[in-house]
């Protein structure tokens, strides 16, 4: 339960919202400098068409996220909703594309399948939280596990998107300059995702129920529906991402989401969306994936031992989870 | 008459054009790298090194890395400027292909590596992304059937694999006839869906069919781990403790097996057998705790494929004339028994990288 903020105490939320801004939009200048100085060619233009069109599918997954953490909720089956969604795109690439005739139209019956997944999955997920009333973390982790499962029963073993088939995803790799087609269409995704919550009454929704849901409760806001629909919308970004990876690497894996889980929520926590809700939005989402995505790549070009990236991995999500965290909420953190 | 002379023009055209290839391909086996032959700019040149593997604790994929390391000398030995890189993907197929193309991007035209895909999959996507940016790669072990590096010529350089069939049905004839060609066995097979996996695990069901008097009391994966084959061998013991063999796709497992067993005071009495030639294995072979293991020559995998791909780099070997058998082709593979243990931990490996086709099996 939110404590009622006293007039003195306001100096304190205002540095933090500052330092928060700070960080997320200071760190990726610091590091996209410091690399470029550590390596003359990390802006060159091989590695920015690789760190932009790479950033794509991370971007659309995270802004699902920033979503549910908007209402201080959080979803941990992202990452395998993204691997059934994988899976299942390649399998209807591979096995209804060649009697759809053209291999674009497999190609979009097989995103439309996918989005219709994730939207399934969130839907459920949301059920399951908002009316048995099951904590999202709890909810979402066994979620997590049945999706796990579900991706490895389609195909357990990864399998490539037939040669023939490869026109219908092609697209992934087209490019204008060093923006990659698959980026511009995450932004785009991202812009619709804006609109919706900044410009809609379901984004003021989110902000209101993550601020304080009680009191967003007893002002009329359907908290439960927006709740709901939440979910679904980030199940719908997973599967997405699962498609744009299935696009990426023309095959698909069962375990092909899981590392996400984490990138996803660094991504978020990075772009100064509060894991207690209420505070952050989608467009700083976006700079905590590309900050995620200038960390990993980075690390790569200037030779950091794999190991060493972790750690470091590490210590950016945690500075920014200590800077983000809401420290007036007294009752449970995550909801 | 017409006819025939064309005819016969046809013939001994292609006879030439066979010929010639017969030719190269035995010009192919001795092709010595002349330092001689290379400019001295391309020497002067930094050239990128790179192993991309799925992470060096496993003790076989860092015997690749000490590969490329050897082949580092042999490039000291010559005057070649190069840097050296491995590209952990600790096990994530996306992550190995992004870390491809950041190398990739950062050397350009100068980028180097092997590359052992996480799964036969991606194989196409990490050669593509080196591909793009113009370096030379080879792949080793898994990679789809309609696939490999004629679809990426000069860029994907080789493919090469031991032959895991004949690994996973070599460990397991050795391990029935430890057991006396009858007895209860278990299984603890490679990752879903990993193509050295499924080959192992069909060389196993291969012997299992020469074998009728051997049951499977177990099967499952243990995902290449030990302490998750040291789980599925412990659960497996409390339901069947008189088993006599257990049969593991990698040497990584065998170690989860032989420590299973050793809780158990097993250890000697029941016959394991795993791949790759992990040291400890290896000792425990030779010590009699296990049966069998396999060496696919890590050092040579990692060394090799560096070698040809710095051949294609330095001009000289025309990727585009190689015949095919030099394209895809499987590196040399040893059973390492009772008999030979001592001598393989005691001898240290050498190789003359200057003759890059010496890795090739046939």
């Amino acid at each position: 339960m939110s404590q009622p903020t006293k007039p003195g105490a306001e100096k304190g939320p205002r540095l933090r919202d500052n330092l928060v801004k700070y960080f997320s939009f200071s760190a990726i200048v610091i590091l996209v400098v410091g690399f470029t100085l550590a390596r003359p060619n990390f802006l060159g233009v091989a590695n920015l068409k690789t760190l932009l069109s790479d950033s794509a599918p991370l971007l659309i997954m995270a802004t699902g996220m920033t979503l549910v953490l908007l209402l201080g909720s959080i979803d941990l089956s992202m990452g395998s909703v993204c691997s059934v969604a994988n899976v299942l795109t390649v399998m209807i690439i591979n096995e209804l594309g060649p009697q759809l005739g053209p291999p674009a139209l497999g190609a979009v019956v097989a995103l439309l399948a996918a989005a219709a997944f994730g939207a399934v999955a969130g839907l459920l997920l949301g059920f399951v939280h908002v009316k048995l009333k099951v904590p999202s973390f709890i909810a979402s982790l066994g979620f997590m596990s049945l999706w796990q499962s579900v991706a490895y029963l389609i195909t357990a073993a990864p399998v490539s998107v037939a040669k023939v088939m490869w026109g219908g995803i092609n697209w992934f790799k087209v490019t204008f300059g060093v923006v990659g087609l698959s980026l511009v269409l995450a932004l785009a995704w991202v812009a619709v995702a804006y609109l919706f919550q900044s410009r809609t009454s379901f984004g003021k929704a989110l902000y209101a129920i993550g601020g304080n849901e009680r009191a967003a409760r007893i002002a009329g806001t359907r908290v439960d529906q927006a709740k709901i629909v939440a979910f679904v919308l980030s199940g719908v970004c997973a599967a997405i991402g699962g498609y744009f990876l299935a696009a990426k690497l023309r095959s698909s894996a069962p375990t092909v989401g899981d590392p996400f889980t984490l990138l996803i929520v660094a991504s978020v926590a990075l772009g100064g969306t509060s894991l207690s809700g209420g505070r952050g939005g989608v467009l700083g989402t976006v700079v905590g994936a590309f900050t995620v995505s200038v960390i990993q790549n980075g690390m790569n070009f200037i030779k950091v031992d794999a190991y060493w990236q972790s750690i470091v991995f590490g210590f950016f999500v945690l500075a920014a989870v200590a800077i983000s965290v809401d420290r007036s909420t007294r009752g449970l953190v995550v909801k | 008459m017409k006819r025939i002379k064309v005819l016969l023009a046809l013939v001994l055209a292609l006879a030439m054009v066979g010929g010639g290839t017969l030719a190269l391909a035995e010009e192919l086996k001795d092709f010595t790298i002349d330092p001689a032959k290379i400019p001295q700019e391309k020497l002067d040149t930094v050239v990128s090194l790179a192993v991309s593997v799925r992470g060096l604790e496993n003790p076989y994929i860092a015997t690749i890395k000490v590969g490329m390391e050897m082949f580092a000398v042999y490039l000291d030995s010559i005057g070649q400027k190069y840097e050296m890189q491995v590209l952990d993907s600790g096990g994530d197929s996306n992550k190995e292909v992004d870390n491809m193309r950041q190398f990739a991007a950062n050397a350009g035209g100068n980028a180097l590596a092997y590359s052992d895909p996480n799964e036969n999959a991606i194989a196409y996507s990490l050669a593509e992304a080196m591909a793009e940016a113009g370096g030379f790669i080879g792949t080793a072990w898994n990679k789809p059937a309609d696939v490999g590096p004629a679809d990426l010529t000069p860029n994907w350089v080789i493919h090469t694999s031991p032959d895991n069939v004949i690994n996973g049905y070599n460990t397991a004839k050795a391990l029935f006839d430890y057991m006396g060609g009858k007895g209860k066995i278990f299984v603890c097979e490679g990752m879903l869906g990993n193509t050295a996996a499924i080959d192992r695990a069909k060389g196993l069901d291969q012997a299992l069919a020469e074998y009728p008097d051997i049951t499977v009391a177990g099967r499952d994966t243990g995902n290449w781990a030990t302490a998750e084959a040291l789980t599925l061998v412990e659960t497996w013991l409390g339901k069947d403790p008189d088993v006599g063999g257990v049969w593991c796709a990698n040497d990584n497992m065998a170690t989860g097996a032989l420590q299973a067993l050793e809780k158990a005071g097993l250890k000697g009495k029941v016959g394991v057998t795993g791949v790759d030639a992990n040291t400890d294995i290896v000792e425990a072979v030779r010590d009699g705790f296990a049966v069998a293991t396999v060496s696919s020559n890590g050092y040579l995998q990692g060394g090799y494929t560096l070698a040809i791909c710095y051949a294609a780099w330095a001009g000289l070997i025309d990727v585009t004339t190689l015949p095919p058998e030099y394209r895809e082709f499987a590196t040399p593979a040893l059973l390492i028994t009772k008999e030979n243990a001592a001598e393989y931990l005691s001898s240290v490996p050498e190789f003359d990288f200057s003759k890059p086709f010496a890795c090739k099996a046939d």
